[in-house]
């Protein structure tokens, strides 16, 4: 039980320096809002300013208990002590009794469901994956991990800096509650927002259909970040709309505030601060639209600025690991961007576009969970257009599910949710009784056992009550391996992996609950790199040469070019450049380059068959390796050994003394030699030069097989096995 | 003053009584039909989980809900299965009771009762578990409550707007669950609903400005949707395409149904009544449009010349089939229809041949009642009889049962009714292997003969065989 009062305690103690610093802020800036809705909204400010402080003390490697909770107490105090005896707020228009009491009924039930859920240990893909795994990894170094490179590390962490809090007093499970208490203020404040600008029968129903949709329920009962971001963007909408009645300028920076830290939870939730700024620049009255949007940016700006600037200082590239076209860097791939962004863009499976709206309120195969079938009614909000406040609310639905174009999954489009169950609320509102019955009937068909009978048995969905787990009655280790089977691995893992080593898999793991960096084959130009490698002896061995002979030149450079364009990488594993048949001997002096990816050019001149050089994106005109030999050369043949890329049109062309570039020839001639054993040896050293020793490898993976046949020419030792997933070291 | 209490208003309670007594009775005695069985066995029995997996047109989602409820509280028999219908066939004697009343209490009132409760379709759907009964019933309701909230509408309401709305919502509602009670439905539905907001815009009931309309469709809507969505998910392909391939079809399937002929001269006078009688209804909900007190006319006759004409389209369009036992809302439809149209006509002869038609088929309805088995069940009425023959035989030994196709849901619903654990579960296949029982039907009958098996019970559809 010490444990769950931990785990309590590290969520509740959050959320409660939060509403502190909430309440220093809101006392600050002397903003009339009523008493409900100025709790919600200083914890959503506070966490805001929490979130900030504790990036600082994570940039100064100061993120520690005791500062935690020294710090925590003292603006607890602060704000109780400042808090004595002040004006009490005036309260929102009173609700009527027989809608009231059915809502918090039924607020009440789905909670205690929830709250379980969220106290049982986290076993979410993502939160057991990189969310938390990046809090492990800052808790375990006491602020950030300038070494470690994960596109999931470069992503803006606000939330992260709320979990740490909480992870420092009750682990995994404290971060979640931190973030199913963002689930909880979202009803809270559609419901106030109801009540404020008179709709309070429509603000009960959306606040209903959405606390009780499934794939909210999940995600706000794991340690994600989308409730945080829907919560964030509602928030906002919601001062917006009494800045729009009070003309307070002081609001403004709140709403600044808000904005920014929307953009440090999540980067999908970047529209946040441009969609204020232009309503700002919109309703502010003549020659005050540029100044309030000032007031509006400044606050922002201070949120937002140190995930920009710590990713521009760290990796090269402000919004990384997005626009690496724009910000080159070595460390994640232009291409491998672009394959993830697609691979993002895209649903799978469905055979029809009309599927879609089915997938996503009712079925969740194809997609990862479901809305609830209250949601399928989305067009009928359009009927609240008729209204001022549903013209709104139905524009911000359309702009907070923009970024749902870039990311399919269900959960992007969470933010616009709580719009558009507003919208269908005020659009149905007339219809007697439609608002009760449909909430209702969206709980029934949401409660989690009704859910399983029709939804796909792959939803992703709260389907138990956990309260053994919760409670702890059920062992941590078993309740977490019984959902994610590699943490059987966990102890295998801390006993044979020294201390700062690396592992390596082809897929995600749950790296919040170990102790040691994964390196994940997709997530890093490494990742990327020892994918590759690994792949070389099975998948493409550099197996043909492309001999482009000419007469014999004397130049100071040569370079080979590729003149097509393609979908595919343009790769070449080794260049060798040859007079009268011999290669001429690699000197010193060669400068070598390439483009794009100039930063690996060396694995194209490493002698290793098992490593390449690739362009990391869609091949292009003009991309070229080049050597400058720094003095006059006479070569006659340069020779490419590559596994053969057909759509590549390659020519060699030699710098004259002028500096002008002469293409000499443009037809290779192809050759299949025959191929040098001991390439898996090869890789498994080159793997290891890398600084990776482990590989964690699932039944699936595609050298999987084959490094089970001829684990002696790779040279690998089976370490472990559970749930079909496989550790080895590399000797 | 009108007489509340006449003959007529007697014969007619009595008579409700007795049908009510009817049902009651055959509810409880008549064997199960392929449509009941194959309902329970795909969608009643199973768990939550199984029954959504799928939907097909056989699904009659209320009728499917209440008999879960039914059958889950009670014993599975016949009457508990039934009993969902069985009540909304009381349902459906109100309201008819209160429709017929709008001709008065004589006569005219008591032939409008019979005829629209004696007709063997009708009959069936009053205790059958099946929901074209509770269809039939919420859509007489809807139509009356449209009817009533229209006559409750005096002129100083209209003028200043202040309408109840009670009934007006629960008319939309009681729509909603006619299409939820038999997808069927959807035509008569949409089709009064139009009517009804076309109607009563036309004499000022709905205001459009302040979207009543909108709300009484979305209302009806709703009402579906919420209980629909789920299991319409899993919809089967092809399940639209299951019915009449023509609307002569559907005509001559009913006239055989209610009337228990099916000469070619009877038919063919049918479908060119239905033909003369839909036209009439609309070109007289187009001359009574504007008149409030014409409601049961403008409703009936508009309804009944819109659904044709949708169901129609819809052929046309989308190639869906014409219903088949979902046609049965043409019944009252037309008998309030024609009823309607002569007492306004005020011609006696017309009035007297009127009379005498209305006396013929209320001889002819009640001479095809039938108390062995329902209208859709005569094929394998002798159900019960073999399932008991062969849990006589069989004892409680574990026997394997091959079954003809069509009789499998037959087989399977006594299989847990007589609660034969030992007779393995029948599955839906061709009869290839070997069985130490038969249930054969159809064609199938002729392995008795190849297979030289041994005949416990036979009737004129079904054989039971070692």
């Amino acid at each position: 039980m010490r444990e769950v009062a931990n785990i309590l305690f590290g969520g509740a103690f959050t959320v409660a320096v939060s509403v502190a610093l909430g309440w220093l802020l809101l006392e600050r800036l002397r903003v009339t809002l009523c008493r409900v809705e100025a709790t919600l909204i200083a914890f959503l400010a506070g966490a805001g300013c929490l979130s900030f402080l504790v990036t600082l003390l994570c940039l100064v490697h100061q993120a520690r208990r005791g500062v935690f909770l020294w710090g925590g107490l003292t603006a607890i105090g602060t704000a109780v002590w400042r808090g004595r005896g002040g004006e009490r707020r005036r309260s929102l228009p009173a609700i009527r009794l027989d809608w009231l009491v059915p809502f918090y009924l039924l607020f009440a039930v789905f909670f205690i469901y929830y709250l379980v859920n969220a106290v049982a240990p986290e076993v979410s893909p993502d939160g057991s994956g990189y969310h938390l795994g990046n809090v492990a990894r800052m808790w375990r170094n006491r602020g950030f991990v300038w070494d470690y490179h994960s596109m999931y590390s470069y992503l803006s962490q606000g939330m992260e800096m709320l979990f740490l809090v909480a992870f420092a007093f009750g682990r995994h499970s404290a971060a979640a509650l931190v973030h199913f208490a963002f689930l909880c203020t979202l009803p809270l404040l559609m419901v106030c927002w109801g009540c404020r600008f008179g709709f309070p029968k429509a603000g009960l129903f959306a606040a209903t259909i959405v606390f009780v949709s499934p794939i909210i329920a999940k995600d706000g009962v794991s340690a994600y970040n989308d409730l945080a971001v829907a919560t964030l963007i509602y928030a906002v909408f919601y001062l917006l709309q009494v800045w729009d009645e009070d003309n307070d300028a002081k609001l403004l920076l709140l709403i600044g505030l808000l904005a920014g830290f929307s953009y440090a939870l999540k980067y999908t939730a970047f529209l946040t601060l441009p969609f204020a700024g232009l309503w700002v620049y919109w309703r502010s009255s003549d020659r005050r639209g540029w100044r309030n949007v000032v007031w509006l940016a400044a606050p922002a700006c201070l949120l937002v600025a140190p995930w920009v600037l710590r990713n521009w200082w760290w990796v090269g590239n402000p919004f990384a690991p997005f626009g690496n076209a724009w910000f080159p860097n070595a460390y994640y791939h232009t291409g491998m961007e672009r394959i993830y962004a697609e691979h993002l863009r895209h649903y799978t499976g469905m055979k029809h576009n009309w599927e879609i709206p089915l997938q996503l309120t009712l079925r969740g195969g194809l997609v990862p969970g479901v809305f609830g079938p209250v949601f399928l009614l989305s067009p009928l909000a359009l009927l609240a257009l008729r209204l001022k406040y549903g013209r709104r609310l139905l524009g911000a639905a359309l702009v907070f599910a923009a970024p749902a174009y870039l990311n399919v999954d269900t959960r992007f489009l969470i933010p616009c949710a709580p719009f558009l169950a507003m919208a269908l609320g005020v659009g149905l509102s007339d219809i007697r009784g439609a608002l009760p019955v449909l909430a209702l009937f969206q709980a029934l068909a949401c409660w989690p056992p009704a859910l399983s009978t029709y939804c796909h048995p792959w939803c992703w969905r709260i389907s138990s009550f956990p309260l053994a787990g919760a409670l702890r009655r059920e062992p941590e280790g078993q309740f977490i391996t019984r959902n994610i089977g590699d943490y059987a691995l966990k102890g295998a893992i801390a006993r044979e992996v020294p201390a700062g080593e690396r592992i390596f898999s082809f897929a995600g793991r749950p790296a919040a609950y170990f102790d040691r960096d994964v390196v994940v084959s997709y997530e890093s130009t490494l990742g990327n790199l020892v994918d590759d490698i690994l792949l070389a002896p099975k998948g493409h061995p550099p197996d043909h040469e492309e001999h482009f002979k000419f007469l014999p030149v004397t130049t100071r450079a040569v370079r080979v070019v590729n003149m097509a364009s393609a979908a595919g990488f343009w790769t070449v594993s080794e260049v060798r450049i040859r007079l009268g048949g011999r290669a001429v001997e690699r000197a010193p002096g060669w400068r070598l380059s390439a483009w794009p990816n100039g930063a690996e050019v060396q694995l194209a001149f490493d002698n290793s068959y098992a490593t390449r050089w690739s362009t990391w994106e869609a091949m292009r005109p003009r991309a070229r390796i080049e050597v400058d030999f720094g003095a006059a050369q006479r070569i006659d043949e340069v020779v490419l050994e590559c596994e053969p890329s057909w759509e590549a049109r390659v020519q060699v062309e030699i710098r004259l003394d002028s500096g002008r570039w002469v293409a000499l020839t443009d037809t290779p001639e192809r050759a299949k030699p025959e191929f040098p054993t001991g390439i898996r040896r090869a890789a498994a050293r080159d793997v290891k030069a890398l600084g990776v020793h482990y590989l964690l490898l699932n039944e699936g993976d595609f050298i999987y097989r084959d490094i089970t046949q001829y684990g002696q020419y790779w040279g690998v030792t089976h370490l472990a096995e559970a749930n079909g997933t496989h550790f080895y070291r590399i000797d | 003053m009108e007489r509340t209490s006449t003959v007529s208003i007697k014969v007619a309670r009595g008579l409700m009584a007795v049908l009510a007594a009817v049902n009651v009775l055959r509810a409880m005695t008549l064997p199960v039909t392929l449509g009941e069985a194959w309902n329970y066995d795909r969608f009643i029995a199973p768990g939550w989980h199984d029954a959504l997996l799928k939907f097909d047109i056989n699904n009659h989602v209320l009728n499917t809900l209440l008999s879960r409820t039914s059958s889950a509280h009670f014993h599975l028999t016949e009457l508990s299965l039934r009993l969902p219908s069985l009540l909304f066939g009381m349902l459906y004697l109100w309201v008819v009771y209160r429709v017929a009343r709008r001709f008065g209490s004589g006569p005219v009132f008591l032939m409008v009762v019979a005829l629209l409760t004696l007709n063997p379709m009708v009959l069936d759907g009053m205790s059958e578990a099946r929901g074209y009964g509770m269809g039939l019933a919420l859509l007489m309701w809807a139509m009356e409550l449209m009817v009533e909230w229209a006559e409750g509408v005096s002129a100083g309401k209209l003028k200043s707007g202040k309408l109840k709305s009670g009934k007006f919502n629960l008319a939309a509602v009681f729509l909603g669950l006619s299409v939820v009670a038999s997808l069927a439905f959807v035509v008569p539905a949409v089709a009064l609903g139009v009517v009804f907001l076309a109607w009563s815009n036309g004499w000022g009931g709905v205001n459009q400005r302040q979207g009543q309309g909108i709300g009484f469709g979305l209302a009806a809507f709703l009402t579906a949707f919420v209980f629909l969505v789920i299991p319409i998910d899993h919809i089967e392909p092809g399940t639209f395409l299951e019915g009449a391939t023509s609307l002569r079809q559907t005509l001559n399937s009913m006239t055989i149904s209610s009337l228990g002929t099916s000469l070619s001269i009877v038919a063919a006078t049918v479908r060119a009544g239905m033909a003369l009688l839909a036209m009439a209804g609309a070109v007289a909900a187009g001359v009574m449009w504007r008149r409030r007190a014409g409601g049961l006319v403008v409703l009936s006759g508009g309804t009944l010349a819109l659904s044709l004409v949708i169901l129609l389209a819809a052929h046309r369009w989308v190639h869906s089939r014409f219903p088949e036992g979902g046609s049965v809302y043409l019944i009252p439809l037309c008998t309030l229809l024609v009823t309607a149209l002569i007492l306004k006509w005020k011609h006696k002869a017309v009035q007297i041949a009127f009379y005498v038609v209305g006396v013929l088929l209320i001889g002819r309805y009640v001479s095809e009642v039938d108390f062995h088995g329902y209208g859709a069940g005569r094929e394998f009425a002798g159900g019960r009889a073999l399932a008991k023959a062969l849990r006589a035989d069989a004892g409680t030994r574990a026997v394997r049962i091959g079954v003809s196709e069509g009789a499998e849901p037959i087989v399977n619903y006594y299989r847990t009714r007589l609660r034969q654990g030992n007779w393995e579960r029948i599955e839906r296949k061709p009869l290839a292997g070997i069985y130490e029982y038969y249930v054969l039907a159809g064609a199938d009958r002729a392995l008795v003969e190849q297979r030289h098996l041994h005949v416990l019970y036979q009737d004129t559809s079904l054989t039971l065989a070692q």
